[in-house]
């Protein structure tokens, strides 16, 4: 990210914090809903996570710093909710992690932070080509996708063929690129 | 940030060009630290690159409404900030409130001689005098005694310091012409069931809850600000960086430059909790230190000599000097004894069992008692009736 925007976000540019917030919100949310929460909970936490940082208005060196304080703010918020002594007990148990621990959080936060860059990628592709893209992986044939997005079958191909192109020259190793061969 | 950290966070970007082969040699070897360093770390690498989790993820991404919360923060921004326009002011106060954290902690790093001077004072004669007084009094450094409460305002002067005093609190201000005789000591006590605050000479502001005492010196001559407490109070600590205030109590002293924080050292709980609301405080026991960020609680088990920092939510905790109690799962034996305190009762539990119960709702001080313990009653599954001055707790 560049620092163009933190500096931006740090004098209360409401356009770069709108940035920000496009940029990690729904990793901040699935990364609180490892703590435990459902997705409504998750949400409302992390929605205090960005009002905070929209707050705070720090001065970040780099996006390293940045996305370290935000995962962190995000962390001790959720831990915050979660004080009942009862609650994290039983979690605990139930799953033997401890919740507080810095591995529990590194372990969540790479996970996320992961899937979120992976999906970065994936939503450069161009919007049709996301949506064909998206029903591919959920396991939907050529027809049933151009059946729900109201295109032709050619159309849908088509689509694949970008998304296949676009992805081969961003994300190589991953995968879900074998699924395209398996489903030409 | 320490490089581990450091590397570690860096984890995700490197995966992504590793999925890319474009991680240089550097990288490479981050990543492979990573993963030799547990084999969670191999399994979720791989999992990273499986479709099934990443339909997975999709889908639970696909579950929120990015539109919806935006509006609901862009709401939240707007209420807090109306003007929302770029204003240096603000960003200075922001900067400031950066900028202290990190004197305060440097400040407790170079300063540690001040943290280990032992207090001049016995907390057994502050926790008799607790014992020895029904009505809120003042106590001077001579031995004079005043009853508080009982009149309106009145000005009078003790120690060439003048005392204001109105009927539920005392203000000091700091006349300069004093010059450095030793410092004296006033003390004011609290009985049960009464609440008091105080403005000391340098500005600070103490909120004493009941059954408590503080002994505090009428001027800060000297280059610390010390005072002693049994029992509970709040304090919003008046900024001085050349002074550190310090609050000792039997067992736990906390140290700040300008502040707010909590403190509860009653002698016949088994915990001592300072609870930090604004600023930085350094929390002292005989074998632990640590210091406190808002939102933390340092805890001392006097049985156990544990000291424990844990993430609280400070309204709990710091709500009694707003007359009410906000009470988070928190077991019957310690709501009845805070309540006990307040209206000066007894408790006896004639059923022990009931002492496990749990309780969750906010208490005003200003009620009945009456109305108090029902709103206990009806919330749980204990039965308390009251006679004369005692509290019988049974089951339901």
């Amino acid at each position: 990210m560049e620092t163009e925007i933190l500096t931006k976000l740090s004098k209360g540019d409401k356009t770069a914090f709108k940035y920000v917030f496009d940029m990690y919100y729904s990793s901040i949310c699935l990364f609180i809903k490892k703590y435990n929460f459902d997705i409504e909970q998750a949400e409302d936490i992390a929605q205090e996570v960005f009002i905070k940082i929209w707050e705070k208005k720090l001065i970040f060196k780099n996006s390293l710093a940045f996305k370290a304080y935000l995962y962190q703010t995000a962390k001790n918020l959720a831990l915050n909710v979660l004080q009942h002594e009862a609650v994290k007990k039983r979690y605990q148990e139930q799953f033997s992690y401890n919740l507080e621990s810095e591995d529990f959080f590194f372990q969540t936060f790479i996970e996320q932070d992961s899937y979120r860059l992976i999906l970065q990628v994936v939503d450069k592709l161009n919007p049709r080509a996301k949506e064909v893209l998206y029903l591919n992986l959920e396991g939907l044939k050529n027809q049933e996708i151009a059946n729900q997005l109201g295109i032709s079958i050619n159309t849908v191909r088509a689509h694949k063929v970008s998304a296949y192109k676009f992805l081969k020259m961003n994300l190589r190793d991953l995968v879900l690129l074998i699924l395209f061969l398996l489903f030409r | 940030m320490d490089m581990q950290k450091e590397n570690k966070l860096k984890i995700p970007d490197i995966i992504i060009k590793e999925l890319n082969q474009e991680t240089n040699l550097e990288e490479k070897m981050i990543l492979h630290e990573w993963l030799s360093q547990s084999e969670n770390n191999i399994l979720l690498f791989e999992r990273l690159k499986q479709k099934e989790n990443l339909v997975s993820v999709v889908k639970e991404r696909n579950k929120i409404n990015k539109q919806d919360a935006w509006e609901k923060i862009n709401a939240e921004i707007m209420r807090i900030e109306p003007g929302n326009r770029f204003s240096i002011l603000r960003m200075l106060r922001y900067a400031a409130i950066i900028v202290i954290p990190l004197l305060i902690a440097s400040y407790f790093l170079l300063h540690k001689k001040s943290l280990n001077s032992n207090p001049p004072i016995s907390f057994s004669a502050l926790e008799k005098q607790v014992q020895d007084f029904d009505q809120s009094s003042l106590i001077t450094s001579n031995g004079e005694i005043i009853t508080l409460g009982a009149s309106k305002d009145s000005i009078f002067e003790i120690d060439a310091t003048k005392i204001t005093k109105g009927v539920a609190n005392i203000s000091y201000s700091t006349d300069k012409s004093q010059n450095d005789q030793g410092i004296k000591y006033n003390t004011l006590v609290t009985p049960k069931s009464k609440v008091f605050s105080i403005i000391l000479a340098d500005g600070t502001k103490v909120w004493l809850n009941a059954s408590s005492a503080i002994k505090y010196p009428t001027q800060f001559t000297s280059d610390v600000r010390n005072v002693y407490l049994t029992g509970e109070a709040f304090f919003e600590v008046a900024k001085d960086a050349s002074k550190p205030f310090i609050v000792f109590t039997k067992n736990m002293s906390v140290e700040a430059l300008g502040t707010a924080f909590n403190v509860m050292a009653y002698p016949d709980d088994e915990v001592t909790e300072a609870t930090l609301v604004k600023g930085g405080v350094s929390v002292k026991t005989v074998k632990n230190e640590l210091i406190l960020e808002p939102g933390n609680q340092a805890r001392f088990n006097k049985i156990t000599e544990n000291l424990q920092k844990r993430l609280i939510n400070v309204e709990l905790f710091t709500s009694w000097k707003d007359g009410k109690y906000i009470f988070e799962y928190e077991n019957i034996e310690t709501v009845l004894t805070k309540i006990s305190r307040w209206y000066d009762v007894d408790v006896s539990y004639l059923n022990n069992d009931v002492k496990k119960i749990h309780f969750s709702g906010t208490l005003f001080k200003y009620n009945d008692i009456k109305q108090t313990l029902h709103i206990i009653e009806l919330a749980t599954n204990v039965k308390i009736d009251l006679v004369n001055n005692s509290i019988q707790v049974n089951k339901k």
